[in-house]
């Protein structure tokens, strides 16, 4: 196994890195509560830098994958996580429009964000980082929801410890694909590249690094007022 | 109009969710076998194990009750937690994780004060007098019953107010939130929990939400929701389960 296995030279280093071991577990090389190979043995076997492997590790865990435990041991993860309760499927038939959908994921991720400066793990800080450089590139790919907005978001409603909200929260990101949303896909590919919602989204990082419970919610809170400004403003 | 290719897209798949509560009874199972309990032995106090896991109370309640949902720990009134007998206790379990069990009661409780508190602020502003009659029968509904609680009362107060905000989605996630709390593990939770102070309280707290909605203060019904679900919470997921089974068992039955 060599870098050059490695698929599309053109993703981070460390999405690639995720994206082949992803491809790995799912084939069964590695068995569920299988030991991953360490850190170190990883990074010389693909020629990358261990923090990139950590970062790849990071990715599969917030997928529910693998399970990094104390001390560099990664396993893969016996658990499958099954259903959420929520009927999301109820919640799409009722037909609701785009703005209530956006009012309900404001209040969810705005809780979520709170939870996260306060519960979530100050380590995956520059994960998070890394999904919002790559949020620009988001209008170039033609499926929806925006997957890199959609990842950043989930990545921070996981951080909070409650699977409950997140999956809402979550939810409410799918219904995107909805009719609902029709009218304001187009803009809503847009927005991604809105210099000052990265500039909140920025303030959203450096408030769950500083812990602070306020600072987060507020983050949040404006993120979300700006994407409601351009799309119904 | 937007382009064609913008439309009747395949739902994505759902990014996973972590259950934090999954993680830790993972962690307390693997830790009292390398301690070396066996199936019958009374394992150590919630508050012993606190400091040992490194989590608070809420998330101990939360992995031991998932413990005695696999039927691998079992908490008996006034007497302390075991591990059960049988073969649910076997030494696989060291490695072994859980099965996912779904969010779970601490996750459902504050997922439903997001949404009730909303709600009630989205209602207060275009409830109808009307309606608001109907929420006060049914509070004077609930006194007549006291000190039995009718559980179905307290749905249906909740739902009024969600029907009330004129919203259709926060209605159905808070509905679907209630069907939740009607299982064995709530009900569990209630007999073993609640008593009828707890219902007086909560009846004095609704008289309140009541009495706001009706001068459209959406700020205080909020408040008062806020804290009525809190100090539920505090009773479900913050008083020591064996203690407050021993006063359970001790207080004659309403």
């Amino acid at each position: 196994m060599t870098a050059g296995n490695l698929p599309l030279q053109s993703r981070r280093v460390y999405e690639r890195v995720a994206a082949h071991l992803r491809q790995r577990i799912e084939r069964g090389d590695y068995r569920p509560g299988e030991r991953l190979p360490a850190e170190r043995d990883f990074a010389s076997q693909f020629g990358v830098s261990r923090p990139s492997v950590r970062a790849a590790l990071i990715v599969l865990e917030n997928a529910g994958l693998v399970d990094v435990r104390a001390g560099d041991a990664t396993y893969v993860n016996a658990r499958r996580l099954g259903d959420i309760c929520i009927p999301l499927d109820a919640l799409d038939a009722l037909s609701c429009g785009a703005l209530e959908q956006l009012d309900a994921s404001t209040l969810f991720e705005v809780e979520l964000a709170g939870s996260a400066a306060m519960r979530g793990d100050r380590a995956n800080v520059p994960v998070l980082a890394s999904l919002l450089d790559a949020l620009p590139e988001d209008h170039k790919d033609d499926d929806f929801p925006a997957p890199r907005a959609r990842a950043f978001h989930s990545a921070i409603a996981n951080e909070a410890g409650n699977s409950l909200l997140a999956s809402l929260a979550i939810g409410l990101w799918q219904m995107r694909a909805g009719p609902a949303w029709d009218d304001y896909r187009p803009a809503l590919l847009c927005v991604d590249g809105d210099t000052a919602l990265a500039a909140e989204r920025h303030r959203l990082l450096i408030a769950l690094d500083a812990g602070s419970k306020r600072d987060a919610r507020t983050a949040m809170a404006r993120i979300h007022l700006r994407i409601r400004d351009m799309l119904f403003g | 109009m937007p382009p064609a290719s913008f439309q009747a897209l395949p739902k994505p798949p759902a990014e996973p969710v972590r259950r934090t509560y999954l993680d830790v009874a993972d962690r307390l199972r693997a830790l009292l076998l390398a301690d070396g309990y066996q199936p019958g032995d009374r394992i150590p106090t919630e508050t012993a194990l606190l400091p040992r896991l490194g989590v608070g109370r809420p998330l101990l309640r939360e992995a031991v009750v998932a413990l005695q949902n696999i039927g691998w720990l079992e908490v008996r009134g006034g007497s302390g937690m075991y591990l059960r007998d049988g073969e649910a206790s076997t030494q696989r379990a060291t490695t072994e994780r859980l099965p996912d069990l779904g969010p779970s009661p601490v996750e459902q409780f504050d997922s439903r004060t997001v949404v009730e508190c909303e709600l009630i602020q989205r209602a207060a502003a275009v409830i109808t007098r009307e309606e608001v009659d109907r929420l006060e029968s049914l509070v004077d509904r609930m006194e007549a019953n006291y000190p039995y609680d009718d559980h179905a009362l307290g749905r249906e107060f909740l739902l009024s107010i969600a029907r009330a905000s004129r919203l259709k989605l926060l209605p159905a996630v808070v509905e679907a939130l209630l069907d939740m709390r009607e299982n064995q593990m709530w009900s569990t939770l209630r007999e073993r929990l609640l008593r009828p102070e707890h219902y007086q309280r909560a009846i004095a707290d609704r008289r309140a939400i009541v009495a706001a909605l009706r001068v459209g203060d959406g700020h205080t019904a909020s408040n008062t929701m806020a804290s009525m679900l809190r100090r539920m919470r505090a009773v479900y997921f913050e008083t020591q389960l064996d203690d407050a089974a021993r006063a359970t068992d001790s207080a004659p039955a309403p």
